[in-house]
């Protein structure tokens, strides 16, 4: 669904990311992750379009991303980072239907929408007419998925999207999320700092540092047959909640 | 909206230059801020009056740079002014003889009456019992006081027949000289903040404030003989009014100028009524003094005042707003108009509004432009602070959105913002109105008129008159500032964050 090919970028002559190549397969979920400073929140942006590669090419569903083609590649792009993200002055409903009312859908089509997706994320509908200030953190992030499913775009990039949540939180939307996506057989790019995340929502699991893939697989290759030493360190250094993505 | 405001000041500064300008056939008196000059004024604003010309009396615009520009460039048609400064100042290197003097003023199309006469001379005065004590009678003696400190007009420190020559010509050794307003001098020297001032020979202060003035032993100060200057095109438009100046030839002496000062500034009589009194018992004739209520008057400066603020600050926020988001998009221009606006504003406003008179004369216009200057730099700063500020993720989550820029700005960056750029607006605007009292010294009216006439006369209610509803003025911009970002202004963005 996208593909990098040979992307390298670097900030200051530093490269954060350095000659990867990286397919996105579609309808799966794919999550990247590393410690901090491996590049993921850079092949992240690379994919949005947000940033250009120096070197490269980035394509989606087989076109090239270019300034050209980027609007278009935007609506058929969900986004979802950390804390939501949601515009400030607007309220949950106007942050959800804002790109739909500025193409020019009609009303009834806009609300029939939102009906959809209040049943899709379980949001209570009366929380829509709040402003995000005024909506706990998980209620924010399914505000937020809302807003990134409006134009049913098959891509969604979640970039820490359960990272500001306290645990109990999490550990609910982390299952409604995983549920979610089943259903709608969405291309999900995941991006986390954590492993059992990771290995909850994904199958495919692309371990980063220094701006280099180091292992791509399952938590199973991961954990039985690690590349290099890094991937055991990596790996266990967040091993003690293991146990809730083993019964997953 | 912005077309609307675009419309509104184009209007408006059509109206404003035209009565700048001023009627066909009227004819405008200057005077410097100073009483005697404002009686001058006065007086030949009544006489006109009663020869059947349309006059206005345009009172205190300033100095005599201010006046001599004006005159010069059209703004006013004649103002009272004294042979030495004509010939020290305004025409250096003139013979200080009548004849010189008029010739050399007509190479600028400015004519002269015969002198008024009396002398107003530059003067030193000391109070009776400080001198005393000292036993000083001339300029001469001051040598042998050198730690007395001085207190002079900032006219008379600046201007080369003032401070600069009589330090040269008496080798006065004094070295503590500081800058007072005229009229401040008189309190100051009383109070003993200061042990030496300039004064004018006719000044009314000096028998009320028991002062000695120190003869000028070595014939320093040349003559100071009053005269009008008038503009030579008013002999074919309204040449009653020369003959109506040439009434008051060799007509006013040095004791009835004095007592006119006098009434005008230590009992509180006003120009109006100073001028008319004169006009009837020397002149035996009857004009009227058209004296205005306290309400009256306090409206008409609220309406100037107003028209000052309002106008200025609509055109700032029209101009501002957009040269913020300019500096915020395009980031090197950024760099320049932040800077330029900076400069701008730490010229002092004072000095801006002097600026302002070689380009655009006295009155409203000018005030207006130096207001509008004076108020770019908090909303520029305030809209640029704030669109910068925007969280990135915010930014970016509208980009990913798929949002194009321009739409980008309008619904989710300016109103993000928002709350920033009103309070840059309201900053402005609350400078706006305690600035433009200023104005006053260039003519354009407001609160700073009966400020401007208080110091003169050292009557404080008169400068209450103008300073309270200034702050009354600045208080409720303020509040309105306030309600109108409750009304503006998103319930979302007044709130804090829930975890």
């Amino acid at each position: 669904m996208i593909r990098l090919q040979s992307v390298s970028k670097a900030y200051d002559e530093k490269a954060a990311v350095a000659d990867i190549t990286l397919d996105i397969p579609a309808g799966r979920t794919t999550a990247l992750i590393g410690p901090s400073g491996c590049g993921k929140s850079t092949l992240f942006g690379l994919m949005t379009g947000l940033l250009t590669p120096d070197a490269g090419s980035v394509t989606f569903d087989g076109e090239l991303i270019t300034p050209a083609t980027l609007p278009a590649v935007r609506r058929r792009i969900g986004y979802v980072i950390q804390d939501g993200g949601l515009f400030p002055h607007l309220t949950a409903l106007a942050n959800v239907t804002l790109m739909a009312r500025h193409i020019g859908w009609p009303r009834d089509k806009i609300s029939r929408r939102v009906d959809e997706l209040v049943a899709i994320t379980r949001l209570t509908p009366s929380l829509l007419s709040r402003y995000p200030a005024e909506l706990s953190g998980g209620q924010r992030q399914r505000v937020s998925l809302m807003r990134a499913l409006m134009l049913d775009a098959v891509v969604l990039l979640l970039d820490e999207p359960l990272g500001a949540l306290d645990p109990m939180v999490r550990a609910e939307l982390q299952d409604e999320l995983a549920d979610i996506f089943q259903r709608l057989n969405k291309t999900v790019v995941l991006v986390t700092h954590d492993i059992n995340e990771a290995a909850f929502f994904a199958r495919d699991i692309v371990l980063l540092r220094d701006g280099q893939i180091v292992q791509r697989g399952s938590i199973d290759d991961l954990l039985q047959r690690p590349a290099e030493p890094f991937v055991m360190q990596f790996v266990r250094a967040q091993r003690d909640r293991l146990h809730v993505t083993e019964r997953a | 909206m912005t077309r609307n405001i675009f419309g509104l000041l184009a209007l408006l500064t059509i109206a404003l230059t035209s009565a700048v300008r001023g009627a066909e056939g009227s004819v405008r008196v200057g005077s410097k801020a100073f009483t005697e000059s404002v009686i001058l004024g006065e007086l030949a604003t009544q006489l006109g009056r009663d020869a059947g010309i349309a006059t206005v009396h345009r009172s205190q615009l300033g100095g005599t740079r201010v006046l001599w520009e004006a005159l010069k460039g059209g703004q006013i048609d004649l103002y009272p002014e004294y042979t030495g400064t004509i010939a020290q100042e305004l025409l250096p290197g003139t013979p200080a003889t009548e004849d010189a003097l008029r010739a050399a003023l007509a190479q600028h199309d400015i004519g002269m009456t015969h002198p008024l006469g009396f002398n107003d001379t530059y003067a030193l005065g000391m109070t009776d019992a400080a001198a005393a004590k000292l036993s000083i009678r001339t300029i001469s003696d001051l040598r042998k006081h050198p730690a007395l400190r001085f207190g002079f007009s900032n006219e008379f420190i600046d201007r080369k027949d003032g401070w600069p020559a009589l330090r040269t010509t008496y080798a006065l050794p004094q070295t503590d000289v500081a800058g007072l307003d005229h009229d401040l001098a008189y309190r100051a020297v009383a109070a003993g903040k200061t042990d030496v001032i300039d004064l004018y020979s006719t000044d009314a202060e000096i028998a009320f404030y028991h002062l000695r003035v120190l003869d000028d032993d070595k014939r320093l100060f040349p003559e100071y003989q009053a005269v009008y200057l008038y503009r030579l095109d008013l002999t074919q438009h309204a040449p009653a009014m020369i003959a109506a100046l040439r009434r008051l030839e060799n007509s006013i002496d040095a004791s009835q100028m004095i007592a006119m000062n006098a009434a005008a500034k230590l009992q509180g009589v006003p120009e109006t009524r100073v001028a008319s009194d004169f006009l009837l018992s020397a002149l035996q004739t009857r004009t009227n003094a058209d004296d205005v209520t306290l309400a009256g008057r306090l409206w008409l400066r609220t309406r100037e005042h107003l028209l000052l603020v309002g106008v200025s600050l609509a055109a700032s926020i029209a101009v501002a707003v957009p040269l913020g988001i300019l500096a915020f998009v395009w980031r090197r221009a950024g760099t320049v108009i932040l800077a330029a606006v900076s400069v701008i504003y730490t010229i002092p406003s004072l000095a801006l509004l002097v600026f302002m008179i070689p380009l655009l004369g006295i009155g409203t216009l000018p005030a207006i432009v130096a207001l509008f200057l004076y108020g770019l730099l908090p909303i520029v700063r305030n809209t640029h602070a704030g669109l910068a500020g925007i969280p990135p993720a915010l930014r970016e989550s509208a980009i990913v959105l798929g949002l194009p820029p321009v739409a980008r700005l309008m619904r989710i960056e300016l109103p993000v913002a928002l709350p920033m750029i009103l309070a840059g607006i309201k900053t402005a605007a609350v400078i706006n109105v305690g600035t433009a009292t200023l104005g006053a010294l260039i003519g354009a009216g407001g609160y700073g008129q009966p400020i401007l006439t208080g110091i003169r006369l050292a009557d404080n209610r008169l400068i209450l008159l103008g300073a309270v509803p200034a702050a009354v003025l600045a208080l409720l911009v303020q509040a309105g500032f306030g309600l109108l970002e409750r009304v503006l202004v998103p319930r979302g963005l007044r709130l804090k964050a829930r975890g």
